[in-house]
């Protein structure tokens, strides 16, 4: 029978990082997002308070039949995205850990690339990164248009070409990286590397400037000439060679499958902010004598707002339930992805919009998450993709294939 | 622990609900042609116990959950939209322990009083007023009516004086939809208060689900299967999306409802929590009849196709709930008690 | 009066295409089995007669899990004993599946089947077991009703229907009609229904039995094709098509 309660420890989890959003990361948020840096006392603050991303899976589906508690990680994840996210979705990002690099390293990385890579993380004095390098200028959505090449030299692959869009790109120490051994190969000919800083013609272009989410590092990276050896290639050579090939596509989608529920929960956190942020302005503002929460058209709006806030967040609770109990899950997560990202906009513009009549400028916490949430209707799938997963899932039920 | 999966039971009581949705469907435009429900239609979801889902045990029903009996009313309504309707939605009277074929009548204004006037009233064990658009049994009597007490609304058990007069609708037609006149004795059987009009709330959700999953899926059958251009018109993005907007669109407000089932079946009855899942059920319902309307063109237009006749049927349902109070309820879980509904 | 009715849960044919795999593997999140469509015709006669005869009825399937489906439907329509006979899934020579089932059933006066499995359409099995019992065999029966000791049973014939008397034991195959419409179960039966036991007992295939070998997917269905031309020649091109013994170029 459907639930809708958390448990104790979810309960006190939820409970422990809102304190420290509104404790560490609110304080800092806005001064963060002008100077467009994480304040480097919050890494220490954070690891003090062994606030990490530790509690984000890695591998949503590690331990897959094995105990249930290995199984429950995206349940935990989604609801410390929205808690943190809530307190600042840059300062989230900017946490130290392998980030969407770290799904497809556990998915087909071998055991002994796991352990190479994933052991740089245990070290928590000095933060460290992983980073997700798929998308390039001409190719996002549509991942079998990735020009990035890679071709075999001995002892490993030479790269050459430009990603975009990096999360945390500026800084990790080590990036996955996809490229393709001959674009008119399609997705057959796509391979996964993992690419570290320092490996020579590998560097980083320029940051991005961006609409939001301006204290988190958004960089381009550039691969000219760059060789990187063998043991980078993830999974193997046999990897690909034993499945027909198609497997670096498969990788980069089942990254998104597993992270679309976290990003819907940073949306709804967001989204959360901005409404209890309303809410409270409006409260003991008049108009003609009377309180505005008097007015009709404001009590609408606002319920209206909640309503979609609590559909959103249903909705990401149910994919990551789904994915922790290995159910097919891609419709649930785009679902979840597409609502939450695109309500979430709407609620942060509405939000601007009814305390706009105060005169005095708008507010400066709902000016940044009016920039912050609009990428989340855009990154890890934009709005049409989502759009796009969802019809196809609606049209397989009754065994259908339309060409969409 | 939050999760979204069924249990055993639930699961074979909505597909049992599904079956005979899928019995009755056939006959769904003869329903609404006779302006009533085939009698053997009537008899056989009587015997198969579809009547005393939410009915407590100890008045002889099954005393399933509003979660549980919700489930099952969307899984018969997304078969046999009207005809489900029809049948069920006149019995929610047995939530409060009606027996079945009780009219549920609302006569009463909400707490606090201010809110919205009570059109029925009680004064010295006489109940006297006017319910202007209910759904009713085809006979009238008995029925529940909540009117108003003092200065709250309670339930009343009324055997007779109850006048009835079918009114002329814009669709639901296989249900009897009256103006009806109060005039006669009560039994007060207790206070109806926030908890119960939650109750109440929590029924009427899953019927607009149920619309919506129909219409979703005629609209994405006819989809699949129409061709324009060269291809099935749902290979185009202009209707895929369309169809995913309404698909998302049902999932987020089933679990809307689901959430506020939930809460009242574990005494957290919380009214401005089902009074937003009740907008977004009518919603959501509304959207996909229309976009049914829409996908299937000039088919949507004429009855044909069930597409029209369920835009029809769910307006006509959106007007048998309580809007107002409604409203007035989720702006107080807002702000709190003294904030009241106006301008 | 003893009544046993043999179940048997299929893989849906109304799954969308692409659920199922021809070997009978299953895509994950679907759970397409239902009871068998003639299956349906026999537990409603079951209900009936057992109803008339005030006795209870058993019903038992045989296979894997999957036939809880079947097996919890009968309970829900009045079974009081359900006995699945655990099988692999697959193949079996139908007479070890008739003795296991004659096994499990013990003596009986009535032993109704459907008139063939709705997903591979043998209709051996009621033969052989009324072979197997020694029992009367009335194929295809569409309404049957007590009288006394006796049964009178329905079955069409062409241009109209037969009423035939037959005593006990006897073994009946349902067909569809309107005297055998499975009746919908009530909601309370439904859900005691999950609570009852299922008895579960082995099942010994035969030596000598046949066993599957190997297991091929038939060709995809060839894409239809326009014929061209005039009437006459587009009708000469359709007889050429259609005719088996024309020689054709790859495969039909």
């Amino acid at each position: 029978m459907p639930d809708f309660s958390t448990t104790p420890q979810e309960s006190a989890l939820r409970a422990y990082l809102n304190n420290f959003a509104r404790t560490e990361i609110r304080p800092r948020s806005l001064e963060a997002d002008q100077s467009e840096e994480v304040p480097t006392d919050f890494y220490d603050v954070a690891r003090r308070s062994s606030v990490s991303l530790e509690h984000m899976p890695r591998n949503p589906r590690a331990g897959e039949g094995g105990p249930r508690k290995e199984r429950t990680t995206l349940r935990m994840g989604v609801l410390a995205s929205e808690e943190l996210a809530w307190g600042d979705a840059s300062f989230l990002l900017s946490l130290p850990g392998p980030g969407l690099g770290g799904p497809p390293v556990s998915f087909i990385g071998t055991p002994e690339q796991r352990d190479r890579f994933f052991s740089i993380f245990d070290d928590a004095k000095v933060p460290h990164y992983g980073a997700y390098a798929l998308t390039e200028p001409e190719a996002g959505s549509d991942v079998a248009r990735i020009r990035t090449r890679c071709e075999e030299v001995p002892g490993g692959f030479r790269l050459n070409g430009t990603k975009v869009f990096i999360t945390n790109g500026g800084r990790a120490d080590w990036v996955v990286v996809f490229a393709t051994l001959d674009p008119e190969l399609g997705r057959a000919g796509h391979r996964t590397f993992v690419v570290e800083r320092g490996t020579p013609g590998f560097r980083v272009g320029r940051r991005h400037k961006k609409l939001g989410l301006r204290a988190n590092d958004t960089s381009e990276l550039i691969f000219e000439d760059c060789v990187v050896p063998e043991e980078n290639l993830l999974g193997g050579r046999q990897h690909y060679e034993a499945r027909q090939s198609k497997e670096g596509f498969k990788v980069a989608m089942a990254t998104f499958d597993s992270t679309r529920p976290l990003v819907a929960a940073m949306a709804v956190g967001i989204a959360r902010a901005a409404a209890e942020r309303a809410r409270e302005l409006i409260q003991d503002r008049y108009v003609l004598a009377r309180a505005l929460p008097r007015y009709r058209a404001i009590q609408a709006a606002l319920d209206d707002m909640d309503t979609r806030l609590r559909a959103a967040r249903l909705l990401t609770w149910k994919a990551a339930f789904l994915a922790d109990v290995g159910e097919p899950q891609s419709r649930a997560a785009s679902m979840a992805k597409a609502y939450a990202g695109g309500e979430a906009v709407r609620i942060c513009r509405e939000a601007l919009e009814l305390t706009a009549e105060s005169g005095e400028g708008p507010d400066p916490f709902l000016e940044k998450w009016f920039r912050d949430i609009r990428v989340f209707d855009i990154f890890e799938g934009t709005a049409e993709v989502q759009r796009l997963v969802i019809a196809r899932r609606l049209f397989e039920e009754i065994g259908v294939k339309v060409g969409l | 622990m939050w999760r979204f999966d069924w249990d055993e039971d639930s699961r074979s009581v909505a597909g049992l609900a599904r079956d005979f949705g899928r019995l009755a469907m056939p006959f769904e435009r003869e329903a609404a042609a006779a302006a009533d429900v085939p009698k053997a239609l009537t008899v056989q979801a009587e015997e198969a116990g579809l009547f005393d889902l939410l009915r407590p045990e100890g008045a002889g029903g099954l005393g399933l959950s509003l979660l549980a009996a919700g489930g099952a009313v969307a899984a018969l309504v997304a078969e046999a939209p009207s005809i489900g309707t029809a049948l069920l939605w006149p019995e929610a009277a047995g939530i409060f322990g009606a027996p079945p074929h009780t009219a549920f009548l609302d006569g009463g204004g909400g707490t606090p009083a201010y809110l919205r006037p009570a059109t029925v009233s009680v004064a010295k064990g006489r109940l006297k007023g006017r319910v202007a658009f209910a759904a009713v049994l085809p006979e009238a009597a008995p029925a529940f009516v909540v009117a108003r007490d003092g200065d709250q609304d309670a339930l009343f058990a009324m055997r007779s004086g109850i006048g009835t007069e079918r009114v002329r609708t814009m669709g639901l037609e296989p249900a009897h939809l009256a103006a009806v006149e109060i005039d006669g004795e009560g039994e007060r059987k207790g206070v109806f208060g926030p908890a119960e009009r939650t109750a109440i709330l929590c029924y009427a959700a899953p019927f607009f689900h149920g619309y919506a999953r129909a219409a979703l899926s005629y609209a994405r059958d006819y989809a699949a299967r129409r061709q324009a251009f060269g291809q099935a018109i749902g290979a185009f993005q202009g209707v895929a999306f369309h169809l995913s907007e309404m698909a998302m669109e049902n999932e987020a407000a089933e679990l809307l409802w689901q959430e506020a089932a939930w809460a009242h079946a574990r005494g957290e009855s919380d009214l401005s929590l089902a009074a937003q899942a009740l907008r977004s059920a009518k919603d959501t319902a509304w959207k996909s009849a229309n976009g049914c309307v829409g996908i299937l063109g000039g088919h949507g237009f004429v009855d044909d196709h069930p597409a029209e006749r369920w835009l029809r049927d769910v307006q006509t349902l959106s007007a048998l709930t309580a809007n107002r109070s409604a409203l007035a309820e989720t702006g107080r879980g807002l702000f709190g008690e003294e904030v009241g509904e106006s301008a | 009066m003893r009544i046993v009715v043999f179940v048997k849960a299929i893989l849906d044919p109304e799954a969308p295409p692409g659920t199922i795999h021809f070997d009978g593997a299953v895509a994950a999140g679907s759970t397409p089995y239902v009871l068998g469509p003639f299956e349906s015709n026999a537990l409603e006669l079951a209900a009936r007669l057992s109803e008339a005869a005030s006795s209870p009825f058993t019903a038992i399937a045989a296979g894997g899990d999957e036939q809880e489906v079947a097996l919890r439907k009968a309970l829900s329509l009045g079974a009081a004993t359900a006995i699945r006979i655990d099988a692999a899934r697959g193949y079996h020579d139908p007479l070890a599946v008739a003795r296991a089932l004659a096994d499990a059933a013990g003596e009986c006066d009535i032993y109704l089947f459907g008139r063939q499995a709705g997903d591979f359409d043998q209709a051996v099995t009621a033969g052989l077991y009324a072979g197997l019992v020694g029992a009367a065999f009335v194929p295809l029966v569409q309404d049957a009703r007590l009288e006394g000791a006796n049964l009178a049973l329905r079955r069409e014939i062409p241009g109209g229907y037969e009423e035939l008397r037959v005593g006990t034991p006897v073994v009946l195959s349902a067909s569809n009609g309107p005297g055998t419409l499975m009746r919908l179960p009530r909601v309370k039966d439904v859900m005691m229904a999950n609570r009852h036991p299922i008895d579960v007992v082995p099942f010994q295939p035969v030596a000598e039995a046949s066993r599957v070998a190997s297991l091929q997917a038939k060709d995809a269905r060839r894409a239809g094709r326009r014929l061209e031309g005039d009437l006459a020649t587009q009708a000469a091109l359709l007889a050429a098509e259609l005719d088996p013994y024309a020689p054709k170029g790859g495969d039909r």
